[in-house]
């Protein structure tokens, strides 16, 4: 096992994989020689050249659009938008194009592309640049999502993500790009559209991803010294969601609370919750289940109010109590 | 552009076949579209198949095609099964997207056809990112999208100019202009109609050719592709022409007089190429009249095939959101 | 210190309760947990426990009163402790209030709303705590509720039936109640409940044959702009309501009327009576008449059962006694193996069993035919509603004094009219009438019935 940073595990996934398959290459702005906006990128145009580390125009439309015609034309594109946000001026691409293509041709044309991004908040970036918008993309049949928490999810389920035959994309968090954690040495995946339980527990469910995971890990710490033995789940991948994993736990603790940073209304909570609603693990709630996300509002600057929209331990802590009561 | 004078006899039969092909198909799609029997709506070229049948002729057979809402054409004309064309177009599980596109979606990668889109605009980005897939194969592919002259006032347009310029990639942009956006006619919606100078500012190679003369279409389109598959350098073709059918089912026609239309179809690109051939002595009248029997037995087994046909399953409706 | 006994906020949205009554008086012991008072809201109707042990020291309000949500209404305390003159606002809520958040503002707190017995449909339950209460049948009107919204969770349940469990026989308090105020001995009741719990629907089981006393009628006047007196219906009075229409229903019923010259039945009873220790009723004589009747007519002691007629061996006789509050059919046993002197003790004890509530279950069941007897009424003729599952109910009418012509002599006559009731589905008209004309015969030569 080594120790190594997010932006350095994603960076390990992709070079590993353009190391081994030739067809792979990135695009984005300014992921050459400037490391991209969060330096994920270091050293990998020295080492591929600035034909498979493209830095793009400032044209999102063109180079995602780009990445698709190059995906169902046999190559296997990654797209870098600087923040996720940006969606917004590629959106027919992410909306109409990628995700539809091997559906409505008959499913004889593949996209095979993994659009990164930049995503979430914590940076005091504003409105425009700090948002979390997967719930979005997973209204969205065809794409598949990611939102991993740690170096070794990122790796495995980027490696995973690059071979996947779908467009598949991929949220970073940007608070977590310096923090690091432990992988193996040796090569590994892991299996998209597979929640991993980050802490068993029988007294009650916490259902999250991404950055929020170290969140609910530190609340659950923190009941855990009032004896109160708490359940956190990691969907890790959105779309396809591994609901399995949420109901079996729920059926074992018989509470619930889903924690995301996204904002509250529309949100993956509602969905997580209705998918538990709607099934026979209904009758196991001992509880109303509880969604803690974001208060609706854009992101705001000042960062005690950055802070204060958002669900933290303390709120968890107390989530739980309720809940329990 | 001026086209030889000398034309090789079965390139034109073929170039005339596949304008037929397309008019029948369009034309019988319409009449089962009246008769209720094909739903959804169909955007009909009718009077633009020199355009196709030119273009996707001068390309090689497996360079790949971006199609526009209005696709039927180009698609026949690259050289799709009809049979299955015919049978998407009737929602069928025999449909070449097996009843899931539709008219608006016919797309089939084994042709080179990677789909006609409901969006206007990225015919072009794809094709940049198709081109730049076969500059980095060097599979000895160049990619092409078809767009309107509406289109070409979308931003996706603007974005695809320059990345492919700047990135020297493969690719030939067509515009079919007929004038029309919908009902709005191009002088409404731009302040210089001449198309072919939107390639200046990016530094690309561009020509205008009349759009009902296949011949000219042909070569022109021929002599770009081995000019940008040579060079690495994307090319745009302004192929001016005109619709003589509406925009879609529901276009009363409005916008425009009869005898508009009536001008145009005096200039319809099949009845301009049969007599050339017939005044040039390229072919016969009975040669002729063979290409238009043989076209008209096509179509109407592509119609029999396409009703024999079951309707896709519901329970297959989850077939096909995630490739394996 | 005197503790509050207040109207509870049984439900988000309740802003008031009706006092229906009042089930223990001032002075009276009571234990925590014991009923003493129902109440309803605009959903229910349900009890208020007592919240600790003592003596009920007060009622602000009386029956019918419709009181606000969280108002004192008595004290529960020590004999001779001071309390208020008058209600004040419940003194736990009151700090409460100030300080809840708004959410909680509009929920029952769980310690200070008493669980009560809601209709199961009304009890607000987590799924788990239903899914439990399924599983182990229990009755979740019975179950404490410890939730923040005041909702049954699982752990009520699993205590629930742990308590059940340290009991020999369970029974719940409202079942115990309605079996105490209907002489009902709950030794014989099967429980449907958790670990054979006797439930409110086992002891109504038991007393339903073939119809009970009930409790004391509740009467409270409707809070509405109607000024007639309603009175709820009791437990009894519904009973002989659904069976009553259950009969009327099902059974297409024919009543033949006949009338009987019982001039010398009369004549007989008063020579018996004088010579007797046990006083002899006409009605002993009818039932008796009836018995020999019945043992010669075996078709009319018949029962439907589905596809099958039964032929019962027994005369059990169901007299029908009208009460007060409603009506019930005590049994005679085999009237055809007594004597009429044994008859007479028998009606006489079954009469005084019911004016002193001590029917037992036991003494309503098995009647094979009934006797409605209203002759003292001078009713002269009636249709009585048979008592299923009997085929025939014979309705005993007035003595009236007739003047008839015997041996061309014109001379007073006693007739009793006589109103048999039968179901034409097992019975025809002609048997009917060959039955009704032995018991005239009978009755008319009396001393057949003495022998």
């Amino acid at each position: 096992m080594v120790e190594i940073t997010y932006a350095n595990a994603i960076k390990d996934a992709i070079s590993e994989e353009m190391r081994k398959d030739d067809n792979v290459f990135m695009m984005g702005e300014d992921i050459g020689v400037y490391r991209g906006a969060f330096g994920v990128t270091g050293g990998m145009v020295e080492e591929f050249g600035e034909d498979r580390i493209m830095d793009t125009p400032i044209s999102e439309t063109a180079f995602v659009g780009a990445a698709i015609g190059a995906a169902v034309s046999g190559m296997r594109p990654i797209v870098e938008i600087m923040f996720s946000d940006f969606m917004s001026v590629c959106w027919d691409m992410i909306l109409n194009q990628a995700p539809k293509m091997h559906y409505m041709f008959g499913g004889k044309v593949n996209v095979p592309m993994v659009l990164r991004t930049a995503s979430g908040g914590g940076t005091g970036a504003a409105a425009q640049h700090s948002q979390s918008l997967e719930a979005m993309l997973c209204h969205i049949p065809g794409l598949k999502v990611i939102v991993p928490s740690t170096p070794y999810d990122a790796k495995g389920l980027l490696k995973s993500a690059i071979r996947d035959n779908n467009p598949v994309m991929f949220l970073e968090q940007k608070l977590l790009y310096r923090t690091k954690g432990m992988i193996p040495e040796e090569e590994y995946t892991i299996p998209i559209g597979v929640a991993d339980v980050k802490r068993e527990g029988k007294d009650c469910t916490i259902v999250t991803y991404g950055r929020m995971v170290h969140t609910c890990l530190n609340a659950a710490k923190q009941l855990e010294e009032e004896n109160i033995d708490v359940e956190v789940i990691d969907l890790r991948t959105l779309l396809p969601m591994d609901k399995e994993a949420v109901l079996k736990s729920v059926r074992k603790t018989k509470h619930l609370i889903i924690v995301h940073e996204a904002v509250k209304t529309g949100g993956l909570g509602g969905e997580i919750a209705a998918s538990v609603a709607e099934t026979d693990v209904f009758n196991y709630l001992d509880a109303p289940i509880k969604r803690l996300a974001s208060e609706d509002v854009p992101v705001p600057f000042c960062p005690i109010l950055e802070k204060g929209i958002l669900p933290d331990e303390d709120k968890i802590v107390k989530a739980v109590k309720e809940v329990l009561a | 552009m001026k086209t030889d004078s000398k034309i090789d006899k079965a390139l034109a039969l073929d170039l005339l076949g596949k304008m037929m092909k397309a008019r029948k198909f369009e034309e019988k799609v319409q009449y089962y579209f009246s008769l209720g029997m094909i739903h959804g709506t169909t955007h009909l070229g009718i009077g633009e198949e020199a355009c196709a049948a030119g273009t996707c002729s001068a390309l090689e057979p497996l360079d790949d095609m971006f199609a526009t809402h209005r696709g039927h054409p180009a698609a026949v004309c690259k050289g799709i099964d009809i049979n299955k064309m015919m049978a998407e177009i009737f929602a069928r599980e025999t449909g070449v997207c097996k009843g899931k596109g539709g008219s608006m979606h016919i797309a089939d990668k084994s042709v080179g056809v990677l789909g006609a889109n409901g969006i206007l605009g990225p015919s072009l980005p794809l094709a940049c990112g198709s081109a730049l897939a076969h500059k980095k194969l060097k599979d000895g592919k160049v990619s092409l999208a078809f767009f309107g002259d509406g289109a070409s006032n979308e931003g996706a347009f603007h974005e695809a100019m320059n990345l492919a310029s700047v990135w020297g990639l493969p690719v030939l942009f067509v515009c079919t202009n007929n004038t029309y956006g919908m009902s709005t006619h191009i002088s409404k919606v731009m302040k210089v109609t001449d198309i072919e100078k939107r390639a200046i500012p990016y530094g690309m190679k561009s020509v205008t050719v009349d759009g009902n003369d296949v011949m000219e279409v042909y070569n022109t389109v021929k002599e770009m592709r081995k000019y940008a598959y040579e060079n690495n350098e994307p090319v745009l073709i302004v192929e001016n022409t005109y619709r003589t059918s509406g925009h879609s089912k529901s276009d009363g026609n409005l916008y425009r007089t009869k005898d508009e239309i009536n001008y145009w179809k005096e200039r319809c690109p099949i009845k301009r190429f049969k007599e050339r051939l017939l005044s040039e002595g390229i072919a016969t009248q009975e040669e002729i009249d063979n290409v238009d029997k043989e076209t008209t037995e096509i179509i109407d087994n592509a119609v029999k095939f396409a009703l024999d046909s079951p309707y896709p399953k519901l329970e297959d409706i989850y077939d096909d959101v995630y490739a394996d | 210190m005197a503790v509050e006994v207040f109207m509870p906020k049984a439900g988000m949205d309740m802003k008031e309760g009706k006092i229906i009554n009042w089930l223990v008086e001032v002075g009276d012991e009571v234990k925590e947990g014991d009923g003493i008072l129902e109440i309803e809201t605009d959903k229910v109707t349900m009890e208020v426990e007592a919240p600790a042990d003592g003596t009920l020291l007060c009622k602000y309000f009386e029956d019918g009163a419709t009181v606000p949500v969280v108002t004192v209404i008595g004290y529960i305390g020590e004999k001779g402790e001071k309390v208020p003159d008058g209600p004040s606002v419940a003194s736990g809520e009151e700090t409460k209030e100030k300080v809840k958040k708004e959410v909680e503002e509009t929920v029952v707190k769980t310690e200070t709303v008493v669980n009560t017995n809601r209709q199961k449909g009304d009890i607000p339950a987590t799924p788990y705590a239903k899914k439990l209460a399924r599983e182990n049948n229990v009755d979740l009107s019975e179950v404490k509720a410890t939730g923040i919204y005041g909702e049954i969770k699982a752990r009520d349940i699993l205590s629930y039936c742990e308590e059940i469990k340290k009991q020999n026989k369970g029974i719940s308090p409202l079942a115990k109640r309605i079996a105490e105020a209907n002489g009902v001995n709950i030794d014989g009741i099967e429980g449907s409940g958790y670990n054979g719990k006797v439930m409110k629907s086992d002891v109504l089981g038991a007393m339903s044959t073939p119809a009970a006393k009930a409790a004391d009628v509740k009467e409270a006047t409707a809070a509405t702009d109607d000024s007639r007196k309603r009175v709820k219906l009791s437990g009894m009075r519904k009973v002989v309501a659904e069976r009553m229409f259950k009969s009327h229903n099902e059974i297409p019923s024919v009543t033949h009327n006949m009338r009987a010259d019982v001039t010398e039945l009369v004549k007989l009873r008063k020579q018996v009576n004088e010579s007797s220790d046990v006083k002899i009723t006409l009605n002993d004589f009818v039932i008796k008449a009836v018995t020999k009747a019945l043992q010669k007519y075996p078709n009319i002691l018949v029962e439907l059962d589905g596809d099958y007629l039964v032929y019962n061996t027994e005369v059990n006789m169901g007299m029908a006694v009208g009460m007060e509050t409603g009506l019930i059919v005590p049994v005679i046993k085999n009237t055809d193996k007594m004597s009429i002197t044994e008859i007479a003790k028998a009606t006489k004890d079954l009469v005084y069993k019911a004016n002193n509530n001590k029917l037992k279950p036991d003494d309503y069941k098995g009647s094979t035919f009934t006797i409605s007897n209203l002759g003292m009424y001078e009713v002269e003729s009636f249709n009585p509603i048979i008592n299923q599952p009997n085929s025939g109910i014979l309705g005993v009418c007035t003595i009236v004094d007739e003047l008839v012509l015997k041996d061309g002599q014109v001379a007073v006559s006693k007739k009793m009219g006589l109103s048999f009731t039968y179901d034409h589905r097992v019975i025809d008209g002609r048997q009917a009438s060959e039955f009704l004309m032995e018991i005239k015969h009978i009755l008319q030569n009396p001393l057949s019935i003495l022998i």
